[in-house]
Protein backbone atom coordinates (compact mmCIF):
# COMPACT_ATOMS: atom_id res chain seq x y z
CA UNK A 1 0.00 0.00 0.00
CA UNK A 2 1.28 3.53 -0.55
CA UNK A 3 2.33 6.15 1.43
CA UNK A 4 -1.01 7.75 0.11
CA UNK A 5 -3.34 5.62 0.33
CA UNK A 6 -2.31 4.75 4.20
CA UNK A 7 -2.82 8.52 5.08
CA UNK A 8 -6.05 8.34 3.66
CA UNK A 9 -6.94 5.71 6.27
CA UNK A 10 -5.13 7.91 8.64
CA UNK A 11 -7.32 10.68 8.36
CA UNK A 12 -10.31 8.07 8.77
CA UNK A 13 -8.52 7.66 12.34
CA UNK A 14 -6.47 4.67 11.36
CA UNK A 15 -4.25 4.24 13.98
CA UNK A 16 -2.33 1.15 12.19
CA UNK A 17 -2.16 2.84 9.24
CA UNK A 18 -0.76 5.65 10.82
CA UNK A 19 2.08 3.30 12.20
CA UNK A 20 3.37 1.77 8.78
CA UNK A 21 3.41 5.42 7.58
CA UNK A 22 5.92 6.06 10.46
CA UNK A 23 7.85 2.78 9.78
CA UNK A 24 8.00 3.59 6.29
CA UNK A 25 9.51 7.49 6.76
CA UNK A 26 10.96 8.15 10.14
CA UNK A 27 14.42 7.36 8.88
CA UNK A 28 14.36 10.11 6.52
CA UNK A 29 12.39 12.30 8.69
CA UNK A 30 15.36 11.42 11.38
CA UNK A 31 17.99 12.24 8.95
CA UNK A 32 16.38 15.43 7.75
CA UNK A 33 16.04 16.53 11.65
CA UNK A 34 19.58 15.45 12.45
CA UNK A 35 20.48 17.48 9.29
CA UNK A 36 19.45 20.71 10.25
CA UNK A 37 19.96 20.15 14.12
CA UNK A 38 23.40 18.45 14.10
CA UNK A 39 22.57 16.86 17.47
CA UNK A 40 20.78 13.47 18.14
CA UNK A 41 19.10 14.19 20.72
CA UNK A 42 17.32 17.18 18.87
CA UNK A 43 16.26 14.75 15.96
CA UNK A 44 14.72 12.14 18.20
CA UNK A 45 12.74 15.20 19.49
CA UNK A 46 12.31 16.65 16.02
CA UNK A 47 10.85 13.41 14.91
CA UNK A 48 8.82 12.52 17.25
CA UNK A 49 7.24 16.14 17.44
CA UNK A 50 7.10 15.54 13.60
CA UNK A 51 4.74 12.75 13.84
CA UNK A 52 2.42 14.33 16.81
CA UNK A 53 1.79 17.30 14.54
CA UNK A 54 1.09 14.98 11.28
CA UNK A 55 -1.26 13.18 13.50
CA UNK A 56 -3.28 16.01 15.11
CA UNK A 57 -2.97 17.81 11.37
CA UNK A 58 -4.00 14.88 9.25
CA UNK A 59 -7.44 16.15 8.81
CA UNK A 60 -6.19 19.68 7.07
CA UNK A 61 -4.31 17.89 4.66
CA UNK A 62 -5.08 19.11 1.57
CA UNK A 63 -1.88 18.87 -0.72
CA UNK A 64 -0.81 16.50 -3.20
CA UNK A 65 2.08 14.58 -1.87
CA UNK A 66 1.73 12.97 1.56
CA UNK A 67 5.78 13.00 1.62
CA UNK A 68 6.06 16.45 0.75
CA UNK A 69 3.09 17.51 3.81
CA UNK A 70 5.27 15.33 6.02
CA UNK A 71 9.07 16.58 4.84
CA UNK A 72 7.55 20.54 5.08
CA UNK A 73 6.51 19.56 9.17
CA UNK A 74 9.66 18.16 9.93
CA UNK A 75 11.48 20.98 8.53
CA UNK A 76 9.31 23.37 10.30
CA UNK A 77 9.81 21.52 13.42
CA UNK A 78 13.17 21.42 13.03
CA UNK A 79 13.55 24.81 12.65
CA UNK A 80 11.26 26.19 15.23
CA UNK A 81 13.58 24.28 17.84
CA UNK A 82 16.69 25.50 16.33
CA UNK A 83 14.79 29.04 16.64
CA UNK A 84 14.52 28.29 20.20
CA UNK A 85 17.36 27.05 21.13
CA UNK A 86 18.78 30.07 18.90
CA UNK A 87 21.13 28.45 17.03
CA UNK A 88 19.84 29.39 13.66
CA UNK A 89 23.14 29.84 11.43
CA UNK A 90 23.36 33.11 10.06
CA UNK A 91 24.95 32.03 6.75
CA UNK A 92 26.69 34.82 4.58
CA UNK A 93 25.46 33.21 1.03
CA UNK A 94 22.31 31.60 0.66
CA UNK A 95 22.25 28.42 -1.30
CA UNK A 96 19.31 29.08 -2.90
CA UNK A 97 20.15 31.32 -6.02
CA UNK A 98 19.35 31.66 -9.53
CA UNK A 99 20.36 29.20 -12.32
CA UNK A 100 21.36 32.16 -14.39
CA UNK A 101 23.39 33.46 -11.57
CA UNK A 102 24.91 30.11 -10.88
CA UNK A 103 25.66 29.45 -14.66
CA UNK A 104 27.99 32.78 -14.51
CA UNK A 105 29.96 31.14 -11.49
CA UNK A 106 33.17 29.67 -12.89
CA UNK A 107 33.59 26.38 -11.70
CA UNK A 108 37.44 26.04 -11.22
CA UNK A 109 38.55 23.05 -12.63
CA UNK A 110 41.27 22.61 -10.13
CA UNK A 111 43.52 19.54 -10.80
CA UNK A 112 43.79 19.20 -6.91
CA UNK A 113 40.01 19.02 -6.20
CA UNK A 114 39.29 16.31 -9.21
CA UNK A 115 38.70 12.71 -7.38
CA UNK A 116 40.15 9.68 -8.38
CA UNK A 117 39.07 6.06 -8.06
CA UNK A 118 41.75 5.31 -5.08
CA UNK A 119 40.26 8.10 -3.19
CA UNK A 120 36.63 7.22 -3.85
CA UNK A 121 37.21 3.55 -2.69
CA UNK A 122 38.53 4.96 0.64
CA UNK A 123 35.53 8.05 0.93
CA UNK A 124 33.48 6.22 3.82
CA UNK A 125 29.98 7.46 4.99
CA UNK A 126 31.36 8.71 8.20
CA UNK A 127 33.21 10.75 5.98
CA UNK A 128 30.68 11.77 4.12
CA UNK A 129 28.74 12.65 7.23
CA UNK A 130 31.08 14.60 8.75
CA UNK A 131 31.73 16.73 5.83
CA UNK A 132 27.76 17.66 5.14
CA UNK A 133 27.81 18.34 9.06
CA UNK A 134 30.14 21.01 8.14
CA UNK A 135 28.00 22.57 5.30
CA UNK A 136 26.21 25.70 6.14
CA UNK A 137 22.47 25.04 6.87
CA UNK A 138 20.23 25.24 3.86
CA UNK A 139 23.16 23.32 2.04
CA UNK A 140 23.10 20.21 4.41
CA UNK A 141 19.03 20.34 4.51
CA UNK A 142 19.32 20.19 0.70
CA UNK A 143 21.52 17.64 -0.23
CA UNK A 144 20.13 15.20 2.69
CA UNK A 145 16.81 15.92 0.75
CA UNK A 146 17.97 15.10 -2.67
CA UNK A 147 20.49 12.88 -1.95
CA UNK A 148 19.67 10.98 1.10
CA UNK A 149 16.06 10.87 1.12
CA UNK A 150 15.91 10.78 -3.02
CA UNK A 151 13.14 13.69 -3.10
CA UNK A 152 12.45 15.26 -6.20
CA UNK A 153 13.28 18.64 -7.11
CA UNK A 154 9.25 19.63 -7.30
CA UNK A 155 8.94 18.16 -3.84
CA UNK A 156 11.88 19.68 -1.98
CA UNK A 157 10.71 23.22 -3.62
CA UNK A 158 7.42 22.16 -1.88
CA UNK A 159 8.55 22.01 1.25
CA UNK A 160 10.90 24.98 1.27
CA UNK A 161 8.53 27.28 -0.14
CA UNK A 162 11.45 28.25 -2.97
CA UNK A 163 11.37 27.95 -6.78
CA UNK A 164 12.29 24.54 -8.19
CA UNK A 165 15.25 26.28 -10.22
CA UNK A 166 16.49 27.85 -6.63
CA UNK A 167 16.37 24.34 -5.60
CA UNK A 168 18.39 23.13 -8.11
CA UNK A 169 21.06 25.98 -8.07
CA UNK A 170 21.21 25.33 -4.74
CA UNK A 171 21.53 21.66 -4.44
CA UNK A 172 24.44 22.83 -7.37
CA UNK A 173 26.34 24.75 -5.09
CA UNK A 174 25.91 22.58 -1.78
CA UNK A 175 27.22 19.32 -4.26
CA UNK A 176 30.90 21.25 -4.95
CA UNK A 177 30.87 22.41 -1.62
CA UNK A 178 30.69 19.20 -0.29
CA UNK A 179 33.08 17.96 -2.90
CA UNK A 180 35.71 20.92 -1.86
CA UNK A 181 35.23 19.51 1.50
CA UNK A 182 35.92 16.37 1.13
CA UNK A 183 38.75 17.19 -1.16
CA UNK A 184 40.43 19.04 1.86
CA UNK A 185 39.88 15.48 3.77
CA UNK A 186 41.81 13.84 1.64
CA UNK A 187 44.37 15.95 1.81
CA UNK A 188 44.69 16.48 5.42
CA UNK B 1 39.58 19.26 -25.57
CA UNK B 2 36.45 20.97 -24.61
CA UNK B 3 36.63 24.28 -23.03
CA UNK B 4 35.97 25.70 -19.48
CA UNK B 5 32.47 27.59 -20.80
CA UNK B 6 31.21 24.25 -22.58
CA UNK B 7 32.42 22.08 -19.38
CA UNK B 8 30.63 24.45 -17.09
CA UNK B 9 27.52 24.29 -19.13
CA UNK B 10 27.40 20.11 -19.31
CA UNK B 11 28.37 19.62 -15.31
CA UNK B 12 25.32 21.71 -14.82
CA UNK B 13 23.54 19.19 -16.88
CA UNK B 14 25.02 16.04 -14.67
CA UNK B 15 22.43 15.77 -11.77
CA UNK B 16 19.24 15.81 -14.28
CA UNK B 17 21.05 13.09 -16.74
CA UNK B 18 21.53 10.91 -13.53
CA UNK B 19 18.11 11.58 -12.58
CA UNK B 20 17.43 10.54 -16.13
CA UNK B 21 15.19 13.70 -16.41
CA UNK B 22 16.98 15.22 -19.47
CA UNK B 23 15.53 15.75 -22.84
CA UNK B 24 16.75 13.68 -25.45
CA UNK B 25 18.14 16.19 -27.59
CA UNK B 26 20.23 17.26 -24.46
CA UNK B 27 21.29 13.79 -23.36
CA UNK B 28 22.48 13.25 -26.76
CA UNK B 29 24.65 16.69 -26.57
CA UNK B 30 25.92 15.77 -23.17
CA UNK B 31 26.85 12.15 -24.05
CA UNK B 32 28.44 13.79 -27.12
CA UNK B 33 30.57 16.34 -25.00
CA UNK B 34 31.26 13.66 -22.27
CA UNK B 35 32.83 11.06 -25.03
CA UNK B 36 35.42 13.85 -25.50
CA UNK B 37 35.98 16.04 -22.15
CA UNK B 38 37.67 13.32 -19.54
CA UNK B 39 37.31 16.18 -16.60
CA UNK B 40 33.48 15.78 -17.32
CA UNK B 41 33.54 12.16 -17.40
CA UNK B 42 35.44 11.80 -14.18
CA UNK B 43 32.93 14.69 -12.53
CA UNK B 44 30.59 12.88 -13.42
CA UNK B 45 30.92 9.42 -12.21
CA UNK B 46 32.13 10.98 -8.63
CA UNK B 47 29.09 12.64 -8.81
CA UNK B 48 27.17 9.03 -8.94
CA UNK B 49 29.57 7.82 -6.24
CA UNK B 50 28.95 10.92 -3.87
CA UNK B 51 25.55 9.66 -4.28
CA UNK B 52 25.48 6.81 -3.38
CA UNK B 53 27.91 7.70 -0.63
CA UNK B 54 25.51 9.95 0.69
CA UNK B 55 22.24 7.82 0.24
CA UNK B 56 24.48 4.96 1.89
CA UNK B 57 25.45 6.96 4.84
CA UNK B 58 21.98 7.76 6.24
CA UNK B 59 21.57 7.20 9.86
CA UNK B 60 18.87 4.67 11.31
CA UNK B 61 17.06 6.73 13.84
CA UNK B 62 17.48 4.89 17.58
CA UNK B 63 14.96 1.55 17.74
CA UNK B 64 13.29 3.50 21.17
CA UNK B 65 12.62 6.22 18.79
CA UNK B 66 9.97 4.46 16.94
CA UNK B 67 8.53 2.84 19.76
CA UNK B 68 8.17 6.36 21.63
CA UNK B 69 6.62 8.02 18.13
CA UNK B 70 3.66 5.16 18.57
CA UNK B 71 3.46 5.48 21.82
CA UNK B 72 3.03 9.36 22.16
CA UNK B 73 0.90 9.27 18.68
CA UNK B 74 -1.63 6.43 20.59
CA UNK B 75 -1.65 8.66 24.10
CA UNK B 76 -2.39 11.62 22.07
CA UNK B 77 -5.74 9.65 20.51
CA UNK B 78 -6.50 8.18 23.54
CA UNK B 79 -6.14 11.74 25.32
CA UNK B 80 -8.56 13.08 22.87
CA UNK B 81 -10.92 10.34 23.08
CA UNK B 82 -10.79 10.95 26.79
CA UNK B 83 -11.92 14.80 26.12
CA UNK B 84 -14.68 14.00 23.86
CA UNK B 85 -16.10 11.29 26.71
CA UNK B 86 -15.83 14.66 29.26
CA UNK B 87 -17.32 16.94 26.86
CA UNK B 88 -20.75 14.19 26.26
CA UNK B 89 -20.56 13.66 30.15
CA UNK B 90 -20.69 17.20 30.99
CA UNK B 91 -23.48 18.16 28.64
CA UNK B 92 -25.17 14.78 29.79
CA UNK B 93 -24.93 16.31 33.13
CA UNK B 94 -26.20 19.84 32.40
CA UNK B 95 -28.96 17.97 30.67
CA UNK B 96 -29.95 16.38 33.37
CA UNK B 97 -29.75 18.72 35.58
CA UNK B 98 -31.78 21.41 33.25
CA UNK B 99 -34.34 18.66 32.85
CA UNK B 100 -34.53 17.77 36.48
CA UNK B 101 -34.82 21.50 37.51
CA UNK B 102 -37.61 22.62 35.38
CA UNK B 103 -39.52 19.66 36.14
CA UNK B 104 -39.66 20.98 40.02
CA UNK B 105 -40.10 24.16 38.72
CA UNK B 106 -42.87 23.19 36.26
CA UNK B 107 -44.71 20.94 39.60
CA UNK B 108 -44.13 23.39 42.00
CA UNK B 109 -46.06 26.47 40.04
CA UNK B 110 -49.88 26.81 40.72
CA UNK B 111 -51.97 25.09 38.44
CA UNK B 112 -53.74 28.78 37.65
CA UNK B 113 -50.53 29.56 36.19
CA UNK B 114 -49.67 26.22 34.41
CA UNK B 115 -52.46 26.87 32.17
CA UNK B 116 -53.32 30.46 32.47
CA UNK B 117 -52.17 30.60 28.84
CA UNK B 118 -54.98 27.79 27.88
CA UNK B 119 -57.70 29.75 29.05
CA UNK B 120 -56.15 33.19 27.46
CA UNK B 121 -55.79 31.77 24.02
CA UNK B 122 -59.58 30.77 24.60
CA UNK B 123 -60.63 34.13 25.39
CA UNK B 124 -58.96 35.47 22.55
CA UNK B 125 -60.30 32.86 20.01
CA UNK B 126 -63.97 33.65 21.55
CA UNK B 127 -63.01 37.39 21.20
CA UNK B 128 -62.28 37.22 17.86
CA UNK B 129 -64.63 35.49 15.70
CA UNK B 130 -66.83 39.18 16.29
CA UNK B 131 -66.79 41.79 17.54
CA UNK B 132 -70.41 42.01 18.75
CA UNK B 133 -70.09 39.26 21.38
CA UNK B 134 -67.29 41.83 23.02
CA UNK B 135 -70.20 44.68 22.36
CA UNK B 136 -72.46 42.64 24.25
CA UNK B 137 -70.59 41.88 27.48
CA UNK B 138 -69.58 45.53 27.68
CA UNK B 139 -73.57 46.41 27.53
CA UNK B 140 -74.29 43.22 29.72
CA UNK B 141 -71.85 45.82 32.31
CA UNK B 142 -74.09 49.02 31.71
CA UNK B 143 -73.34 49.63 35.94
CA UNK B 144 -69.65 48.67 35.32
CA UNK B 145 -68.29 51.85 33.22
CA UNK B 146 -64.60 51.66 32.78
CA UNK B 147 -62.38 48.41 34.12
CA UNK B 148 -60.99 51.13 36.56
CA UNK B 149 -63.84 51.76 37.70
CA UNK B 150 -64.40 47.99 38.10
CA UNK B 151 -61.13 47.47 40.25
CA UNK B 152 -63.10 49.41 42.36
CA UNK B 153 -66.27 48.60 42.25
CA UNK B 154 -66.93 44.81 43.95
CA UNK B 155 -69.68 44.44 41.85
CA UNK B 156 -68.30 44.95 38.92
CA UNK B 157 -65.13 42.10 39.32
CA UNK B 158 -67.54 39.62 39.94
CA UNK B 159 -69.34 40.74 36.88
CA UNK B 160 -66.25 40.23 34.46
CA UNK B 161 -66.48 36.62 36.34
CA UNK B 162 -69.69 36.46 34.86
CA UNK B 163 -69.09 37.41 31.63
CA UNK B 164 -68.83 34.01 30.03
CA UNK B 165 -71.68 32.85 28.99
CA UNK B 166 -75.11 30.86 28.78
CA UNK B 167 -73.91 28.34 31.24
CA UNK B 168 -72.84 30.51 34.18
CA UNK B 169 -75.67 32.53 32.87
CA UNK B 170 -78.50 29.04 33.39
CA UNK B 171 -76.07 28.14 36.97
CA UNK B 172 -76.82 31.55 38.45
CA UNK B 173 -79.99 32.26 36.98
CA UNK B 174 -81.52 28.77 36.11
CA UNK B 175 -85.00 30.39 35.77
CA UNK B 176 -83.90 32.73 33.46
CA UNK B 177 -85.53 33.41 30.27
CA UNK B 178 -83.84 32.30 27.15
CA UNK B 179 -83.88 35.59 25.34
CA UNK B 180 -80.13 37.06 25.34
CA UNK B 181 -81.53 40.28 26.89
CA UNK B 182 -83.34 38.94 29.49
CA UNK B 183 -80.82 36.87 30.08
CA UNK B 184 -77.99 39.45 30.40
CA UNK B 185 -80.62 41.31 32.85
CA UNK B 186 -80.73 37.96 34.50
CA UNK B 187 -76.93 37.45 34.90
CA UNK B 188 -76.66 41.07 35.91
CA UNK B 189 -79.33 40.67 38.37
CA UNK B 190 -78.17 37.49 39.94
CA UNK B 191 -74.81 38.57 40.67
CA UNK B 192 -75.73 41.70 41.92
CA UNK B 193 -77.56 40.38 44.20
CA UNK B 194 -74.86 38.27 45.13
CA UNK B 195 -72.57 40.70 45.97
CA UNK B 196 -75.36 42.35 47.54
CA UNK B 197 -75.06 39.48 50.21
CA UNK B 198 -71.50 40.42 50.95
CA UNK B 199 -69.88 43.07 52.90
CA UNK B 200 -69.48 46.01 50.57
CA UNK B 201 -66.75 47.67 52.39
CA UNK B 202 -65.00 44.58 53.11
CA UNK B 203 -62.61 43.26 50.41
CA UNK B 204 -63.12 39.63 51.63
CA UNK B 205 -66.40 40.29 49.60
CA UNK B 206 -64.68 39.87 46.51
CA UNK B 207 -64.36 36.44 47.46
CA UNK B 208 -67.47 35.21 48.97
CA UNK B 209 -68.38 31.23 48.41
CA UNK B 210 -70.79 32.28 45.61
CA UNK B 211 -67.58 33.81 43.60
CA UNK B 212 -65.60 31.35 44.22
CA UNK B 213 -68.06 28.75 43.08
CA UNK B 214 -68.32 31.08 40.14
CA UNK B 215 -64.58 30.92 39.38
CA UNK B 216 -65.11 26.47 40.05
CA UNK B 217 -67.86 26.45 37.92
CA UNK B 218 -66.20 28.41 35.13
CA UNK B 219 -63.33 25.80 35.60
CA UNK B 220 -65.81 23.05 35.54
CA UNK B 221 -67.34 24.64 32.45
CA UNK B 222 -64.68 25.28 30.36
CA UNK B 223 -63.77 21.22 30.85
CA UNK B 224 -61.65 20.96 27.94
CA UNK B 225 -59.18 23.84 28.79
CA UNK B 226 -58.44 23.14 32.58
CA UNK B 227 -58.80 19.05 32.83
CA UNK B 228 -55.88 19.19 30.01
CA UNK B 229 -53.60 21.14 32.27
CA UNK B 230 -52.63 18.28 35.35
CA UNK B 231 -52.63 15.57 32.21
CA UNK B 232 -49.47 17.88 30.51
CA UNK B 233 -48.07 18.52 33.43
CA UNK B 234 -48.13 14.60 34.28
CA UNK B 235 -46.71 14.22 30.73
CA UNK B 236 -43.69 17.27 31.27
CA UNK B 237 -42.87 15.15 34.27
CA UNK B 238 -42.82 11.87 33.07
CA UNK B 239 -41.09 13.20 29.87
CA UNK B 240 -37.92 15.32 31.87
CA UNK B 241 -37.51 12.49 34.41
CA UNK B 242 -36.86 10.19 31.80
CA UNK B 243 -34.91 12.71 29.47
CA UNK B 244 -32.96 12.88 33.09
CA UNK B 245 -32.77 9.60 33.55
CA UNK B 246 -30.68 9.05 30.33
CA UNK B 247 -28.58 12.38 30.78
CA UNK B 248 -27.51 10.75 34.01
CA UNK B 249 -27.27 7.02 32.75
CA UNK B 250 -24.84 8.75 29.72
CA UNK B 251 -23.08 10.29 32.46
CA UNK B 252 -22.38 7.39 34.22
CA UNK B 253 -20.82 5.47 31.05
CA UNK B 254 -18.66 8.34 30.20
CA UNK B 255 -17.49 8.54 33.48
CA UNK B 256 -16.50 5.06 33.37
CA UNK B 257 -14.90 5.12 30.19
CA UNK B 258 -12.56 8.26 31.61
CA UNK B 259 -11.71 5.95 34.34
CA UNK B 260 -11.22 2.84 32.58
CA UNK B 261 -8.78 4.78 29.84
CA UNK B 262 -7.33 6.52 32.80
CA UNK B 263 -6.49 3.21 34.32
CA UNK B 264 -5.56 1.84 31.16
CA UNK B 265 -3.02 4.36 30.23
CA UNK B 266 -1.21 3.91 34.01
CA UNK B 267 -0.58 0.37 33.66
CA UNK B 268 0.54 1.35 29.97
CA UNK B 269 2.81 4.10 31.80
CA UNK B 270 4.24 1.51 34.15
Amino acid sequence: MSLDELFLLAQKGNGTAFERIVTMTEKQIYNLALSITRSHEDAEDVTQETYLRLWRARADFRGASVKSYIFRIAHNTAIDLMRKQSRIERTSASPYIDEDELARESIDPDPNYRPDEAYLRKLTAETVRSCINELPLPMRELIVMRDMDGLSYRDIASILGIPEGSVKSGIFRAREKLRILIMQKNIL
Amino acid sequence: MASKHSCRKYRLMLDDYIDGSLSEEERQKLEAHLSACGDCRRELHFSRELRSIISRSAEAPPEALHQSIIESCRKERKQKARKGLIRIGATAAIFAVICISSAIAYALLPGDHRSEDIPNRDTAASESPSDSSSDEEIELLPECGSMDSANEDDGCIEGIDAIPKPESESMNAPSGDPSDADTAGAVDTGLRGQTSTADPDSTAGLFTPQTTEAVGSEQDSNGSKRPGGEEITLAVLILSGLLAIASFIAFLISLSSIRNSSSKSKKDDR
